[in-house]
């Protein structure tokens, strides 16, 4: 995920209960990000559509989700506070701020009650060391969008590569794009050089620079941050004539960068991303967004969409186990061998229990429109544990 | 011209000036004589609206008591501060030009600096040099001529003389004795009580926020010992 | 090699242009009323929400956009202050620097509610960008427009603070604001002229900022700020002069720093940057160009 550094915010709350309250609901938390530093990667609007969704068809064995929603501000006080107030309320499984931070303390209040921290978005490596038991991601930790980025750079016949990296953002900015140094390492490829940067960053002229003097000129340059810092990146090389691949991760995936091909269509040729779910046209999400579009509850991008998942893995795990028992619901996430969602066909928890497994998209560009490059379980993934 | 009526001045809850009333004639020169902390400053302070003060201040028949310090200036109120407070960072031709901010007509206030420039011609020679750099001699006379500059109908003198040597000092009497004659109303605040009794019509002593006694000179001399111990003239 | 070093000083050079940029506009408010704008970066932001509405409703015309930004932010920053800042006026620093701090998480907050929490994208200033080959130095045409449009800034308030009026009145102002009020000139027509001038600058970033970036978000203004504010204090908080050095110098201290560091301590760029400001800060505690805080009077 992509955390910076912290900022005070104003928690506004903006929010409300999304639903009335039925006598026998599933009743969903949600302390989230609303306003403040990580607002972008809140999944509020895809649950509420996935559960209006569901709602409508009738529920799940006669039982309709309710979904507790409260801002946080992205503040870790205030998300502690509200799960506190949801766990009261009776909710099955909570959904906080993106960061281990807030994460960490949430789950293990939450762990009191035999309540699960199902998380749409996280792919933070801390979460999976065992310090809690009841958390599991939606998704697939950064080393496996670093490792299918760096399978499709290989495929492409990448050798020589730059890395980009930056302690600001933890883990993700600092560690993935070594991750991918790894892969191409291990698939015969050479790291050339590792260059700092910090987040935000609106001009490399300085790294660029740095590279111009590398005696070999690199294939490809990778990074994990966020945009529009490396929408500036991908210009800016081009400009210094720098005609090298830029990947990247789940950062990037954000639609100001397809805005950076709007005065030149070839400029996103060679930028592509690994991330947590398709999102080209004709995907999966893009239809998931075009319904609840129609059902007059908009969806923007990725991060807001992969709330889907999350409502629908409850949905399979209450029907399974027939009631709303947490701990119940959390076996029968982890057991089940393929469990539907929205944004890809299917996840499974049993292999990994605290994340995901699923395949990792690879987006490129073709004249300036996402194109998926590949999809698919990466074979090689670094040792990260 | 300025009538002073029931005028109290605060700082918070304090309250320094106590219902005190005095008038200014047109054309007069009025001295405000006091120790220390008598109150003169807050009196002036009350007058142009820079204190939280109650009562009225009647300025050529309006009450000004209530309007923005900025709208008195421009009634025809000027200020030669206690301190002086010349722009130090300003040179010696900017700080005059402020002065002339109420003036509409620039093309005499820019005659009027040349006509100051005559008067001192140690600030000509000294036009384009910071104000703080000037001896406090001349920074006493760029105070004063500031405040000129507005062409005011009554200007407030505080404590023009203070820490100036005793022949600088007979300078700047020498210059209000001028500004006497021209016909400009003037209120004198003053440490130096003797030559101020010279030099005004009329005097009004101020103790602890009281005015204690008031009149012309030989009135005021008259009073005795009371007056040389809050002024130090000498009978 | 000593191509290396000309590039990488000329960008340094670029960097601290903005930084210059943002800090005269912090400077000259702060100057006047001893109030450290945080809020200064919303100001920077309005300017690109102004471009992103342009683009919106179909304004192609790029010096209409141009204009219309750095208006925005004038207005902004005029508004603000008739909102915001003059009711806390005389109150001490503290009071100020929090009410801006406020103002600047609600309108960061504004943004995001009202518009997106993520960066929309904005291209129509990507015109001012385009690459420059000197020999084997590479520069953009950015780099030049920003640094050339920071000098002008400079020129203009210089001139503006020496020869005209307000601006004689401004000087002023910034060290006895009560004595010029009691020269009959109207405070609130300074301070107004103060913030509008920062407005002015702050659109002026916002071109710059958006013709980089090519998006606003919420922070687009707020992160630059923080760094325009280092300036300003390095530099010597309220000196006009301290605001452009201190710019210039943080310029040359990151790229400096991101440049020398090696990769493994790269971690610690910014911790060396404020080390090097710290050293500077015990040398010289009130800034380099520290204004004169003392009146002046001869008594
Ligand atoms: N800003 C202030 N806050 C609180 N008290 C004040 C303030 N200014 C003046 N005072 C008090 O008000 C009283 C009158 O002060 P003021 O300056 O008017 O005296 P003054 O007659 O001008 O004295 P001096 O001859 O020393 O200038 C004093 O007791 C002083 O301490
Ligand atoms: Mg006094």
């Amino acid at each position: 995920m992509k955390p910076f550094f912290k900022k005070i915010s104003i928690p506004i709350f903006a929010s409300f209960l999304a639903f009335p309250v039925y006598a026998d609901t599933i009743k969903v938390g949600f302390p989230v990000p609303l306003t403040g530093e990580y607002a972008p990667y809140a999944e509020i609007q895809g649950a509420k559509c996935m559960a209006e969704i569901i709602n409508n068809k009738g529920g799940v064995n006669g039982k309709k989700f309710e979904l507790l929603v409260q801002d946080t501000g992205t503040d870790t006080q205030t998300a502690i506070s509200l799960t506190e107030k949801f766990l009261d309320q009776g909710v099955v499984a909570i959904g906080t701020i993106p960061f281990s931070d807030t994460m960490i303390p949430v789950a293990q209040i939450a762990a009191g009650y035999g309540v699960t921290i199902l998380q749409a978005q996280s792919t933070q490596v801390e979460m999976h060391t065992g310090i809690v038991d009841n958390f599991i991601s939606n998704v697939s930790p950064d080393p496996f969008t670093a490792a299918a980025a760096a399978e499709y750079a290989l495929s492409e016949g990448v050798k020589n590569v730059v890395l980009l990296t930056s302690d600001d953002g933890g883990s993700w900015s600092a560690k993935t794009p070594l991750w991918f140094g790894e892969v191409i390492e291990n698939g015969g490829g050479k790291v050339l050089s590792k260059m700092n940067f910090s987040i935000p960053t609106s001009d490399w002229s300085p790294q660029i620079a740095e590279m111009k003097k590398l005696s070999s000129s690199p294939d490809a340059v990778y990074i994990s941050s966020i945009m529009p810092d490396v929408g500036v990146l991908v210009r800016q090389m081009k400009a210094a004539g720098i005609d090298a691949w830029v990947f990247g991760s789940d950062g990037l995936d954000d639609p100001s960068l397809d805005s950076v091909a709007d005065s030149d269509k070839s400029i996103l040729d060679k930028v592509a991303f690994g991330t947590l779910a398709p999102s080209q046209p004709g995907s999966a999400m893009q239809e998931f967004q075009a319904e609840c579009k129609a059902l007059g509850m908009p969806v923007d991008g990725m991060f807001p969409a992969l709330g889907a998942d999350v409502i629908m893995a409850l949905a399979y795990a209450v029907e399974k186990t027939g009631g709303t028992d947490p701990v119940a619901i959390r076996e029968a996430l982890r057991s089940a061998d393929s469990i539907p969602v929205r944004t890809v066909e299917s996840v499974s928890f049993k292999n990994n229990k605290s994340h995901a497994e699923r395949t990792v998209p690879v987006i490129g560009f073709k004249n300036g429109v996402r194109v998926l490059l590949s999809n698919a379980i990466p074979r090689f993934v670094p040792n990260w544990k | 011209m300025l009538i002073v009526n029931d005028l109290s001045v605060f700082y918070g809850k304090i309250k320094v000036v106590h219902n005190i009333n005095f008038t200014i004639e047109e054309g007069s020169c009025v001295a405000l004589l006091g120790p220390n902390g008598a109150g003169k400053t807050s009196t002036i302070s009350s007058i142009l609206g820079t204190v939280n003060s109650t009562g009225t201040v009647n300025f050529c028949n309006q009450d000004i008591s209530k309007i923005q310090t900025e709208d008195r200036i421009k009634l025809g109120i000027s200020i030669a501060p206690e301190g002086r407070r010349v722009f130090s960072n300003l040179s010696v031709f900017e700080n005059l030009y402020l002065g002339s901010a109420i003036r509409k007509d620039r093309a005499i206030a820019d005659n009027e600096i040349e006509n100051w420039f005559n008067i001192f011609p140690i600030l000509k020679e000294r036009k384009d040099q910071s104000a703080g750099t000037l001896s406090g001699g001349e920074q006493q006379m760029l105070t004063i001529a500031r405040a000129l500059m507005g062409n005011p109908k009554i200007l407030l003198l505080d404590e023009p003389s203070l820490g100036l040597a005793p022949m600088i000092t007979k300078q700047v009497f020498e210059l209000i004795e001028t500004l006497k004659t021209k016909g400009i109303t003037i209120l004198l605040v003053e440490q130096n009580a003797t030559e101020a009794l010279k030099l005004a019509d009329y005097s009004y002593i101020l103790n602890s926020g009281n005015i204690v006694a008031h009149g012309n000179r030989s009135e005021i001399l008259k009073k005795g010992d009371l007056m040389s111990s809050l002024t130090g003239v000498e009978n | 090699m000593i191509d290396y070093v000309v590039q990488q000083s000329l960008n340094a050079l670029s960097f601290g242009a903005e930084y210059a940029l943002i800090a005269l506009g912090l400077a000259i408010v702060f100057s006047i009323m001893g109030l450290v704008n945080f809020a200064h970066g919303e100001v920077i932001a309005i300017g690109g929400y102004c471009m992103m509405v342009m683009a919106a409703i179909a304004f192609r015309n790029p010096i209409v956009i141009i204009i219309g930004a750095i208006f925005a932010s004038v207005i902004m920053a005029v508004f603000l202050e008739r909102i915001a800042f003059r009711p806390v006026r005389y109150a001490d620093a503290t009071t100020g620097l929090l009410t801006a701090f406020g103002v600047s998480l609600i309108l960061q907050n504004l943004f995001l509610l009202l518009v997106s929490p993520r960066p929309i994208a904005v291209t129509s200033m990507y015109f001012l960008d385009w690459p420059i080959k000197l020999g084997s130095i590479r520069i953009s045409s950015l780099q030049i427009f920003e640094t050339v449009a920071t000098l002008l800034a400079i020129l203009f308030l210089v001139l503006f603070l020496k020869r005209s009026f307000l601006g004689i009145a401004m000087r002023a102002a910034s060290l006895d604001f009560e004595m010029v009020r009691l020269m009959g000139i109207r405070a609130n027509r300074v301070i107004a002229t103060a913030f509008a001038i920062s407005g002015l600058l702050a659109g002026i970033a916002a071109i710059f900022i958006i013709a980089r970036r090519g998006a606003v978000d919420p922070t687009l203004g707020f992160n630059p700020v923080l760094k325009a504010f280092v300036a300003c204090v390095v530099g010597g908080f309220g000196s006009l002069t301290g605001a452009v050095l201190g710019g210039f110098l943080l310029g040359a201290l990151e790229v400096g720093m991101l440049v020398i560091l090696p990769q493994s301590y790269g971690g610690m760029k910014d911790a060396f940057v404020f080390a090097v400001i710290a050293i500077i800060l015990v040398w010289r505690p009130e800034g380099i160009l520290s204004p004169q805080k003392e009146k002046g009077d001869k008594i």
